[in-house]
């Protein structure tokens, strides 16, 4: 077994998000091209403004996956972003690469990770949000508990 | 002489009068306030359609009515619905009189509310203002601004301005909310409040918005007048660093040396990853969030009511010190009788609050909110929904004693009609008793429904003829004898989409399985992963057969309130449930089910019984035959399309109310 996602950090780990990103991209194909899907782990996120994060952007020939500057959730460069702690990362990645973005949906779903929208409600909805996130098994609407 | 109800001295101490300065309250109950409606104008008027509504609340017999949150701010940076009303000028005064009015004029105290939704605001800008820019984790509200210490100071003036108007209206006091993560939430909450000033970091600095709001509003509206602050005894948000149980506790004492009147105990966020008042909670499972409160704070009055919704368990709290006031909401939204039914000694009369949630889903969608169990709901200024006595009386026959039948038999009935309901099977509740079996949210709750039934029937000296199936053979013997059909026969699974069966294959039908007539195999495949389906996979999962979900569509709960999916989507992850989805069963056998998925892929499944639970029909064959039989033929709810409970039971209501 090489390195794992905590050792290598988020950003070391590009090839595995990369591999997720592809194993998604069913997913991503329900939305708009240049739609962008971030994911930034706590460790990284403290960094701000100089972190970075992982972004995974929609387009015809499916996702492609590529690190971008993180200033702060104000302007995230990403219409919805998952923020995953540090402990979570390894789970996230160890569920192996064919189970794509759907290996965040559980830990969003115990509350360990957590999922931002960043951009409008109409925005999300005309990229397409609304299919892509039941296609990974989250309502979009959110739960009334 | 005692003139006391018989119900009031069975629940005396629920029933017992209070003072509070210069007030005498009746009782210690307190309408929670629970009527963001969304039935008013865009620019923030109360519109009769609300003023009617509130007069029903008003009449509710509760000590304290709080009236629905407005919002103080004129930019509408606060406003959290799209028509919520406003109080930032005195230009909405005139309405905001007749409702305090109201409120008196039947004896209760007044309360207004005042709420800044702070980050669930902002509805009509495009973005929402909170003490630190954390992002939206529902899509529904609007992305975060931060709030600046000028706007901070603007804000509580605004407040206390609000506050100043609700008195000269009429009120008796005011209340602020953080229920469900408004703007006092997220200034209270470190899972929001990031800011180095001295609004945050420790909690005493996060407490600090909340304390000059008390002070500015006590200041404005003086001593003589109630503020009552809503706090959470819990957030459910410490998960994502929001405040501890501990944590709210110190905020609650900061509120009370700051010289609050009374704190109502509230639970969980809007988004919190856990449920605090849905069907899922039991009833009672707060309470001890108040009690904690109470301890800690003895000379505090706490009210508290969060899934609570019944008398005789408020009562028995406040017996034991739990809390002083009971707080209600969707119980009184479900029956706003329930006070008088209580003090009369009448409550197995109660229509329950079945902790549905169709009033609060539907704000998400910018729609009014509307009650399950009380159809009458925000339709009180339509004389169409009212039950008034016929002009003509008749004799009415009704198919099917599933709610559909049953709300339309009750309103029929009280409307001076005579009324006969017939079913073929041999209890009343048609197939909500299967689904109530098979539930695991609360059983208790589905069942309720089913028993109010049963005993207003008998009340209202309904006829209800059971294991009697209305064919049109019967229908020729009673020729006649009824001058209204009413088809409410429910619906059935479409024998048309059956998959086939051979070497002994038998598809049972779901509902003899929920409904205990056939029981189930070890191994289960189940047909169809909509409510039914999902709901009896989950169940007979829990009882330790094994099942696997196999769905024609892309996903599983088509049919499943949009705000309910994400209930059975945790079950079916926590029961380890298999589901197949974009796959069909093509045969069945004596110990298997053949499936083929969209990419034409052929698997066999072992099982030793295939429960059909898919796709509904109406049952609507009768129809046709009556039409030529009875003056006049109706037909409601799932017979005239399948679409559950909350149709069913407003079908049948509004039938009811006018033939
Ligand atoms: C449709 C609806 C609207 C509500 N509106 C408000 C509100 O304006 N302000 C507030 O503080 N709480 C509001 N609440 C919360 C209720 O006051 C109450 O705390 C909550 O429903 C739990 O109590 P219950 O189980 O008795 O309903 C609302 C609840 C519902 C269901
Ligand atoms: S809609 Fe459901 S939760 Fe809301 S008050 Fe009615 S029965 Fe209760």
């Amino acid at each position: 077994m090489g390195q794992t996602v905590t050792d290598a950090g988020l950003c070391g780990a590009l090839q595995r998000w990369r591999e997720m990103g592809e194993a998604s991209r069913e997913v991503f194909a329900a939305l708009e091209p240049g739609a962008r899907v971030g994911l930034i782990s706590q460790a990284e996120m403290n960094q701000a403004p100089g972190a970075r994060m992982v972004v995974w952007q929609a387009g015809p020939e499916g996702p492609t996956t590529a690190l971008a500057p993180f200033a702060g959730f104000a302007d995230a460069p990403a219409d919805m972003v998952f923020l995953v702690p540090d402990e979570a990362l390894d789970e996230v990645a160890a569920a192996g690469p064919d189970k794509g973005l759907g290996a965040l949906e559980g830990p969003v779903r115990s509350g360990d990770a957590m999922l931002f929208y960043i951009a409008p409600k109409g925005d999300l909805l005309d990229a397409g949000y609304e299919e892509f996130m039941e296609r990974l098994g989250f309502g979009f609407l959110g739960a009334c508990r | 002489m005692d003139e006391r109800k018989a119900g009031e001295k069975k629940l005396k101490h629920l029933f017992e009068p209070v003072k509070w300065g210069r007030f005498e309250i009746k009782n210690r109950v307190k309408y929670g306030a629970c009527c963001v409606s969304n039935f008013n104008t865009r620019d923030g008027f109360i519109t009769p359609r609300e003023l009617a509504r509130t007069k029903v609340i008003a009449e509710t017999g509760a000590g304290i009515i709080t009236n629905q949150g407005a919002y103080p701010d004129p930019l509408g940076e606060g406003k959290a619905y799209f028509s919520q009303v406003a109080l930032f000028d005195d230009k909405f005064l005139p309405q905001f009189e007749t409702i305090a009015r109201y409120i008196h004029d039947n004896g209760g105290m007044a309360i207004q509310q005042i709420l800044h939704a702070g980050r669930y605001g902002g509805i009509d800008l495009g973005y929402c203002i909170q003490p630190s820019v954390v992002p939206q984790t529902l899509p529904h509200f609007r992305p975060p601004r931060e709030i600046t210490k000028e706007q901070i100071r603007e804000t509580i003036k605004q407040h206390a301005d609000a506050a100043k108007r609700a008195i000269k209206a009429g009120f008796d006091g005011t209340e602020i909310t953080s229920f469900m993560g408004y703007l006092l939430a997220n200034f209270c909450s470190p899972f929001t409040n990031k800011r180095n000033d001295e609004y945050g970091g420790s909690v005493e600095n996060r407490g600090r918005f909340m304390r000059e709001l008390i002070s500015e509003i006590k200041e404005a509206q003086g001593d003589d007048y109630m503020l009552v602050a809503r706090l959470n005894g819990a957030e459910l948000m410490d998960k994502w660093g929001g405040n501890s149980e501990d944590e709210c506790l110190e905020l609650m004492k900061m509120a009370g040396d700051a010289g609050i009147d009374m704190i109502s105990v509230t639970v969980g966020w809007q988004e919190a990853p856990e449920s605090s008042i849905g069907r899922d909670v039991p009833p009672g499972h707060w309470n001890r969030l108040a009690a904690r409160a109470k301890k800690e704070l003895p000379n505090v009055p706490i009210a508290f009511g969060v899934r609570l919704p019944d008398p005789v368990m408020a009562n028995a709290c406040i017996e034991k010190g739990d809390f002083d006031y009971w707080e209600v909401c969707r119980p009184l939204l479900a029956d706003p009788q329930l006070l008088h039914k209580a003090a009369e000694d009448r409550l197995e009369e109660t229509r329950r609050c079945i902790g549905s949630l169709n009033c609060l889903s539907r704000l998400f969608r910018d729609l009014p909110y509307t009650c399950t169990m009380n159809p009458a709901l925000g339709h009180e200024v339509e004389p169409e929904y009212h039950i008034t006595p016929a002009a003509v009386k008749k004799r009415i026959m009704i198919i099917g004693a599933g709610p559909a039948g049953m709300e339309c038999a009750m309103a029929a009935k009280q409307r001076g009609h005579e009324v006969t309901v017939f079913d073929r099977e041999d209890s009343i509740g048609g197939l909500l008793r299967g689904y109530a079996a098979n539930d695991l949210a609360n059983r208790d709750d589905m069942l309720s429904v089913v028993r109010h039934y049963e005993v207003m029937a008998k009340k209202l000296g309904i006829e209800v003829k059971l294991g009697v199936e209305v064919t049109p053979k019967l229908m020729r013997d009673l020729l006649h004898q009824f001058d209204v059909a009413i088809v409410a026969a429910g619906a059935r699974n479409d024998e048309n989409m059956r998959p086939k069966t051979a070497d002994g294959g038998v598809l049972t039908d779901a509902y003899e399985v929920a409904l205990g007539r056939i029981k189930p195999g070890k191994k289960v495949v189940v047909i169809g992963g909509g409510r039914i389906g999902l709901t009896l996979a989950e169940s007979l999962t829990d009882q330790g057969h094994e099942a696997i979900i196999v769905e024609s569509s892309k996903r599983v709960g088509n049919d499943v309130a949009p705000t309910w999916k994400w209930r059975h989507t945790s079950w079916i992850k926590e029961l380890k449930i298999p589901v197949m989805t974009s796959t069909r069963v093509t045969r069945v056998t004596a110990s298997s089910a053949t499936v083929v998925n969209a990419e034409g892929e052929e698997k066999e499944l072992a099982a030793d019984m295939v429960i059909y639970a898919a796709p509904q029909k109406p049952n609507q064959e009768v129809f046709q035959a009556l039409q030529w039989m009875v003056d006049e033929v109706h037909m409601i709810g799932d017979a005239m399309a399948p679409r559950g409970m909350t149709s069913a039971i407003h079908d049948g209501y509004r039938l009811g109310c006018r033939i």
